[in-house]
C-alpha cells in the first residue's frame, strides 16, 4: 500500500526547527541534524543547514511550490517507519542544485529525491520516488536568475 | 557475481520464498517481476548512487560565495513566473 500526497505543508512549518535524519543524508551519512532557515522573503524557498559541520549548507524549495500540481506516492511502510501514515504530517521539499554560470546562476532539483519530513516528530527522510507525470516536468524544470 | 540468462517468462528462484521473473524485454530496458514476502525489502540499487551524487553536487560547502540572498531572488523571480 502507499500513500498519496496531495497536500500542502509548507517548509514554513518548520522554519528555525531542527530536523533529524536518523539514517543520515545520502552521501552524507554522518550529518543527521539540520535546521531549516527561512527569512519570509525567501519563501518558498530555504536553507538546511547541518547542525555538524555547521559548514554544511543546501538550499531546499517546497515541493508543492516548485512543481505545480505536485503529487506524489509514498510507501506505507517508509511513512510507518516516519512515525505517521497521514500525508498532511509531512512537509516536502525538493534539495537545489546551484550552479553559477557567468552572470547567471541556475537552481535545479532532483524530483525523484524528494525530502519528507514529518512535522510533529520532526524525523525527516530523502525518499526515491519513480517519476510521475508531474515529477516528469519537473525534471526539466530549473529556474535562471 | 552470478551470471545467468533467462528468456521472457523465465525466472530464477533465491533461496525459498523470491522469485523474480523476466516479465518483458527490449533493446534497453528490462521489466522483471519479484514475488517476495512482504518483510522483504525490494529496492531500485542505481537511483540510491544518484542521490548520493546529486546530494554531494548539491551541498554548498564549497561553495559560500553565492551570497546570502540567493533565495531571495529566487523567490521573486519565481513569482514573477506566475
Amino acid at each position: 500500500m502507499s500513500k498519496s500526497f496531495p497536500v500542502n505543508i509548507t517548509v514554513e512549518s518548520l522554519r528555525n526547527k531542527v530536523i533529524d535524519f536518523p539514517d543520515g543524508l545520502p552521501g552524507f551519512p554522518k550529518s543527521r541534524q539540520f535546521l531549516l532557515a527561512q527569512k519570509p522573503e525567501e519563501r518558498p524557498f530555504a536553507w538546511m543547514k547541518s547542525v555538524s559541520p555547521p559548514s554544511l549548507v543546501f538550499a531546499v524549495v517546497d515541493a508543492y511550490a516548485w512543481v505545480k500540481d505536485f503529487t506524489l506516492e509514498v510507501d506505507d511502510a517508509i511513512l510507518l517507519e516516519m512515525g505517521s501514515l497521514d500525508p498532511m504530517d509531512y512537509a516536502v521539499y525538493f534539495i537545489l542544485r546551484i550552479e553559477k554560470q557567468g552572470k547567471h546562476t541556475t537552481l535545479q532539483a532532483k524530483p525523484n529525491a524528494p525530502v519528507l519530513v514529518n512535522v510533529r516528530t520532526r524525523q525527516a527522510r530523502q525518499v526515491i520516488v519513480s517519476l510521475g507525470s508531474s515529477l516528469e516536468k519537473a525534471e526539466a524544470l530549473c529556474l535562471q536568475i | 557475481m552470478l551470471v545467468l540468462s533467462r528468456k521472457v517468462g523465465e525466472s530464477i528462484k533465491l533461496a525459498d520464498n523470491i522469485e523474480v521473473t523476466v516479465l518483458a524485454v527490449d533493446s534497453h530496458r528490462v521489466r522483471l517481476g519479484i514475488r517476495a514476502p512482504s518483510h522483504i525489502d525490494v529496492r531500485r540499487s542505481a537511483p540510491k548512487i544518484n542521490v548520493v551524487e546529486a546530494n554531494r553536487e548539491a551541498a554548498l560547502v564549497a561553495q559560500p560565495a553565492l551570497g546570502k540572498n540567493i533565495l531571495s531572488k529566487a523567490a521573486s523571480q519565481k513569482k514573477k513566473q506566475r
